[in-house]
């Protein structure tokens, strides 16, 4: 179980992650946040993280460049044409030998 | 006590994304040719973030890409649980980064393992340079995507770090997540994620 957060510095720092994650419960929110409200460096801890999570966040979310994005499509097209080449050949013989079975049949 | 959801950070597409490969995944491998190359795309592009951000190898990139292609092409049509999909291919990504690696006979003193970094005096590890960007392909494209700033800092940051920070903030993983594409403990993911974000947070704004 986790030790209460005892409202200094070291204690809401070390949770902090904690809480920006939402895995604290209410209790605990608010003691941080009653934190915060008094201690501007904390303040300022607790905003730039959520500014550098968010930063992280999106860049996380960005495409990529389309260079990197046409040739990845272009090796897909690759792989999915040369995979398939092999089918289509399973299909042409199998045609040829139902036409042989055919043929056999009708001569008997 | 019960715990909440507290809304301190606008929510992940984390989860979205996991149900979204699921979907992906159950319809590829019925024969779905529009689902099999979404997923393609999106396990090359996987593969590119991982190689370029954790392991700072643009050049390796394509040949993690091609790895990630043809293996996900073939897993496809044997996965049991579309849920763990992207588990599998972080594992497999991150596994075709270490091979390449070790691949290469002259590898450059600098270069180390992504879960260790480079070992300094004090016992302690320090960050491993990413690629010089000046050699990097489409380098104006790259930084544009990323960001200077944003990549300057993860290039501080201790290899092991790193790979949290991308699994967990960019791509959106759970800590479980995590931890199985890791091999460490999700307390340990927690640990070495609250550290890096600090790096990361003092980096970005001079603190």
């Amino acid at each position: 179980m986790r030790r209460a957060i005892d409202g200094g510095c070291g204690a809401m720092l070390a949770h902090i992650s904690a809480y920006l994650d939402g895995e604290l419960d209410a209790a605990e929110c608010s003691t941080i946040e009653r934190h915060c409200r008094t201690c501007p460096r904390c303040a300022a801890v607790v905003d730039g993280l959520r500014r550098t999570i968010g930063l992280c966040r999106n860049a996380g979310k960005a495409p990529l460049p389309d260079p990197v994005r046409r040739r990845a499509r272009q090796s897909i097209r690759r792989l999915l044409a040369a995979e398939a080449i092999p089918r289509k050949a399973d299909g042409a013989t199998a045609r040829r030998s139902r036409r042989r079975r055919g043929r056999r049949g009708g001569r008997s | 006590m019960t715990k909440t959801r507290n809304a301190h950070l606008s929510p992940k597409a984390g989860d979205e994304q996991g149900v979204e490969y699921a979907r992906l995944v159950r319809k590829a491998a019925r024969g779905d040719r529009v689902a099999m190359e979404e997923l393609l795309l999106r396990a090359q592009e996987a593969a590119f973030r991982f190689s370029f951000l954790v392991c700072g190898h643009t050049q390796d990139a394509e040949d993690v890409m091609q790895d990630a292609l043809l293996k996900t092409y073939r897993y496809v049509g044997r996965i049991r649980e579309p849920e763990a999909f992207r588990t599998w291919l972080y594992r497999t990504v991150r596994n075709a980064c270490l091979m390449k690696r070790r691949r290469r006979v002259d590898e450059p003193a600098h270069m180390v393992s992504i879960e260790q970094g480079m070992p300094t005096g004090d016992g302690g590890y320090a960050a491993v340079d990413l690629e010089d960007p000046a050699k990097a392909p489409d380098e104006a494209a790259m930084n544009a995507w990323l960001g200077e700033r944003l990549r300057a800092a993860l290039r501080v940051l201790p290899p092991s770090y790193r790979i949290i920070v991308f699994l967990r903030e960019m791509e959106g993983l759970s800590t479980r997540e995590v931890a199985r594409v890791t091999g460490i403990s999700e307390a340990n993911v927690k640990t070495r994620l609250h550290r890096a974000r600090g790096i990361l947070r003092e980096q970005l704004e001079g603190a």
